[in-house]
């Protein structure tokens, strides 16, 4: 596992307010945010201010329903743990058109606010240009269904932060544009979010990667979400932790 | 004078706006074999390599040993359970058409705390439902009370599945037959299990299982062992008595005759109860089923696969020295192997040589060839053994691949091209394999253009896109051992020749010479670059009127000035050449006239980064074929053409980012000559490339003064009104 990302969040000085004593209460605006998806993650010994994402479900969606598939593995987490729950949507066929089955599907993600100790909601759905409309739609869907109040975030592909305009509108509080693998577009996107040229909705966070070089200058302000492609375990969690306060 | 509007720059584009979906072109797949049909039907192995998945190590093991094949291993279980869709279908079926209704929505998937979910109830739960019911309704009459009563129970039993509260189904009415009490005890039990009360169901099991007059008693034993399995595994920490009262229960089940139909299910349950009390006993077994065994289950492959992720992780690479319970692990000679075969490090070596020393087997040969570096005492001796592995042994590319490698690792370059010269591959990644070495063995330029060019694959999806299936094509490509000797270990003058030279696939050959003629240009070396026009102006034609112009200028500044112009209507004359190439790169037939807005990939980024740096790249060759990953200077340069090309490095080095240097030199352009209208031409176009081309901090600085010379000096020209803004 390279850590080279890990330079760059300590150049960003995101880290340095966030490592101290833990069993603090959750923080509200944690500054770091660790993605945890469909593996065993054990996150008990946290440093305070780090929130943790969690993959709560995967929504597969067709033209007529979707299934929504909850996760298998445990997440175990210190109960002060700032926690989102995160329903990641797959179409690879086709979405809904159905107001209804948009509704039952927005009723779904909505639920994941539900589990113990959430505070907020997220979702990771890939929508391809035909889809916006329907993704426009289960937004609002969702944001009806959540408790006033509730934070929304989604994902965003890299393009959408730079090159069009259709976040503008959303009804989100958060969008996390996912610098990390981009392929041939990676160093061009990153240089464009670092010189200022990000959609407003997208200044917010930024999502990168464990595994690949940072590139970018995180912000003082912005949220990091951080994915590793690898488990989380406590030991990868202690060795980050080491490397920030370097 | 004015920079574009962050307004109009998020208005202009959306091309981008959603993907872009692209794939690699692989000349050699990563933790896999290219040809899977081959490899797991019919157990052709090919080359053998150390990151392949462990299912695959597994068939190559049984291969090398002297197995047959194991089809398991192209065998994954299904994502969605079509018998659980089928059998909830067939309940909602016979519940419509003997309750009038639909049933009530039924979620499976329940609730067991740390935000994990289970799949409470099982399809064939639902299977079940639908025959007993068809049964009754046979035997008391589609309407009868007992059917009714039947079906309404029945559905309280399947709110458990996801509800927190237990939902108890009435009891018989009076008038019940002894079937239909029976049905209701089975029916009660079934609640208890699915609201997760184990220890009532299992009481409530026992008794079914005591109960001779119950049509459910055969039952009842297997659902009492299946209920403690459930109660052990949903605990918090595995608990470790329950899962031994499973045990003892379903023991009893396999020696009751009565219950034959369901021993094999029986034998599923306690082989999950063994891997789960005791992992490594469970993997030492499987690992020896699977390296032996005429015919392994797929479910023993699957729980091998699941036990080893779970030892070492869910990754092909790890440090052999720290395995944790390596000993354990390497129970049996194929996981030994296996752990070698995927770990690094000079003790995994080590233990191969010992292995091959104590059994002289053949995958402990490839496993101490893999590891074997060019110093090793015991190489001698390896490549002996080596060279007795014959055809039609499944080993034999494997070993023969490595004999080469070890060969040339080791400096026996003749007895390497020797034993090449004897090798015919059966399959496109086994024969890129074996090109790649004789690239790395090539005595002459025209051995190295031969070697150079591969046969694609695999398409394998990069970025953060869906995956698309694209058709494969077979036009050649490049390899990151090639992209590595055309960059940066030839000079330019051997760059020149090769794009002389008729030996690369046209496409290739495109690509060679348009990195010769930007380099030669760079270097201000001009009749290389015109020598190079004609030929570039043959593989991509729309280049060629430019082209002609540059062979028709005279002089050290008029070649430059031409060259320029050339360079910046031709954004795809590239500097670099690519290696491992994906399908859009793969798509340009022609050098590009216009700007690439999607990726961008625009002339070039800079010698000391960009397309130069190969630290995340895909390509395997490098680790494969060469120590350390290290890629030498060709044995055919002499050490005044080493020289040449370091020195060349460096000064293409010091030009720095395509769109900088040629804002620059147009703005130089414009001042000498301040009524040329080329140069208001090659100024607007210099703009635009700051726009587009690789930036760095000093871009917007190179952009504005380039924008404000050609509005100063051609306020009028027509370059000038198309140029509106600096980027």
């Amino acid at each position: 596992m390279r850590f080279r990302l890990l330079a760059l969040v300590a150049a960003g000085a995101l880290i340095a307010p966030v490592v101290g004593s833990r069993r603090e209460p959750a923080s509200p605006d944690p500054r770091v945010m660790l993605w945890a998806w469909e593996r065993p993650v054990d996150l008990l010994d946290l440093p305070s201010g780090v929130g943790v994402a969690f993959l709560a479900q995967t929504i597969t969606v067709s033209e007529a329903a979707h299934v929504a598939a909850p996760r298998r593995q445990p997440l175990r987490v210190d109960p002060s743990t700032y926690l989102v729950a995160v329903t990641r949507v797959e179409a690879p066929a086709g979405v809904p058109e159905r107001r209804d089955a948009i509704a039952a599907m927005a009723a779904d993600i909505a639920s994941t606010r539900k589990l113990p100790r959430v505070s907020a909601v997220q979702i990771d759905f890939d929508a391809r240009a035909s889809q916006r409309p329907m993704y426009r739609q289960l937004l609002h869907d969702v944001r009806a269904a959540l408790p006033p109040g509730t934070p929304l975030s989604m994902t965003a592909l890299a393009s959408w932060c730079l090159d069009d305009h259709w976040l503008d509108d959303l009804p989100v509080d958060e969008v996390v544009p996912m610098l990390f693998r981009m392929g041939p577009t990676q160093d061009m996107h990153r240089s464009e979010f670092e010189t200022h040229a990000a959609a407003p909705a997208c200044r917010g966070a930024v999502g990168l990667s464990l595994d690949e070089p940072a590139g970018i200058f995180v912000r003082r302000g912005k949220r990091l979400y951080l994915f590793n492609p690898g488990p989380w375990t406590p030991a990868t969690v202690r060795a980050a932790s080491e490397e920030v306060r370097r | 004078m004015k920079q574009l509007p962050f307004i109009v720059f998020f208005a202009v584009v959306s091309v981008l706006a959603c993907g872009p979906y692209i794939s690699e072109v692989l000349p050699v797949e990563t933790v896999r074999p290219a040809d899977l049909t081959a490899y797991n039907e019919r157990g052709e192995l090919g080359v053998v390599r150390p990151q392949f998945a462990r299912r695959y190590l597994v068939q190559a093991y049984r291969r090398m040993t002297g197995r047959e094949a194991l089809p398991a291993v192209g065998r994954f279980g299904p994502e969605i359970d079509e018998n659980a869709t089928d059998a909830r279908k067939q309940w909602s079926e016979a519940h419509a058409r003997f309750a009038g209704v639909a049933p009530p929505p039924i979620q499976t998937e329940r609730n067991i705390g740390d935000y994990q979910w289970i799949t409470n109830c099982l399809g064939n739960a639902f299977a079940s439902a639908a025959q007993t019911l068809n049964e009754r309704a046979a035997r008391y009459g589609a309407g009868s009370s007992q059917v009714r009563e039947w079906i309404e129970a029945q559905d309280r039993v399947f709110q458990n599945c996801r509800e927190e509260n237990l939902a108890l189904p009435d009891p018989p009415s009076a008038s019940a037959d002894s079937t239909a009490r029976a049905d209701r005890q089975y029916q009660m039990a079934s609640a208890y299990f699915y609201a997760m009360r184990y220890d009532e169901a299992v009481q409530r099991f026992r008794a079914i299982a005591a109960d001779q007059t119950s049509p459910w008693q055969h039952y009842g034993r297997y659902l009492a062992g299946r209920a403690r399995l459930r109660q052990a595994t949903t605990a918090k920490e595995l608990d470790r008595a329950r899962l031994a009262e499973a045990e003892t229960e379903l023991q009893l089940v396999l020696k009751d005759a009565s219950a034959r139909s369901l021993h094999a299910s029986t034998r599923g349950l306690l082989d999950r109860i063994a891997l789960t009390a005791a992992p490594a006993d469970r993997l030492r077994l499987l690992s020896a089923e699977l390296g032996s065994a005429a015919a392994p289950t797929d479910q023993a492959l699957t729980d091998y696969e699941r036990l080893m992720d779970a030892a070492v992780g869910d990754t092909t690479t790890y440090e052999y020295d720290k395995i944790p319970n390596r000993a354990a692990l390497a129970a049996t000679d194929m996981n030994d192997w296996i752990l070698v075969m995927q770990g690094s490090g000079s003790a995994a070596g080590q233990r191969a040589l010992t292995q091959w020393k104590q059994t002289s087997s053949v995958p402990w040969l490839a496993a101490a060839l893999w590891k074997a570096t060019p110093d090793s005492p015991e190489a001698p001796a390896l490549l002996q053994a080596a060279e007795r592995i014959e055809r039609p042994s499944p080993a034999f590319y494997t070993i023969a691949f490595l004999r080469v490698r070890l060969l040339t690792l080791r400096g026996r370059n003749d007895e390497a091209r020797t034993a090449l010269a004897a090798l015919s591959a059966p399959d496109a990644e086994t024969v890129n394999l074996l090109t790649a070495l004789r690239f790395k063995l090539a005595r002459s330029m025209d051995e190295l253009l031969a070697a150079a060019p591969r046969l694609p694959v695999s398409n394998r999806d990069i970025g953060w896109t869906y995956i698309d299936e694209r058709k494969l094509t077979t036009d050649p490509i490049f390899d990151d051992d090639a992209g590595v000797v055309f960059n940066e270990r030839l000079p330019l003058a051997r760059l020149v020749e090769a794009s002389k030279s008729g030996s690369l696939p046209a496409r290739l050959r495109m690509r060679v010479a348009s990195a010769a003629f930007v380099r030669a240009l760079m270097l201000k070396r001009y009749e290389e670059a015109r020598a190079i026009a004609p030929i570039l102006g043959k593989l991509s034609p729309s280049v060629a009127a430019d082209m002609r112009r540059y062979e028709a200028a005279t002089g050290p500044d008029d070649s430059h000035l031409a060259g320029l112009r050339v360079l910046l209507r031709t954004p795809g004359l590239r500097a670099a050449v690519k290696g491992i190439e994906d399908d859009a790169d793969q798509g340009e037939k022609e050098l590009s006239r216009t700007f690439d807005h999607l990726f961008r990939r625009n002339w070039w980024c800079g010698f000391d980064k960009g397309e130069f740096d190969r630290s995340d790249a895909t390509s395997q060759i490098l680790r494969l074929a060469y120590h350390d990953g290290d890629v030498p200077y060709p044995a055919f340069l002499s050490a005044e053409e080493i020289a040449a090309t370091k020195a060349e490095w460096a000064a293409l080095t010091a030009v720095g980012t395509a769109p900088n240097y040629l804002a620059g030199e147009s703005v130089k352009w414009a001042r000498a000559r301040p009524t040329d209208l080329n140069a208001a031409e090659a100024l607007a176009r210099a703009v635009e490339g700051t726009r587009w081309g690789c930036k760095d901090k000093a871009t917007t600085a190179a952009s504005r003064t380039a924008f404000q010379t050609l509005h100063k000096l051609f306020p009028k020209s027509e370059w000038a009104a198309r140029t509106k803004y600096w980027y």
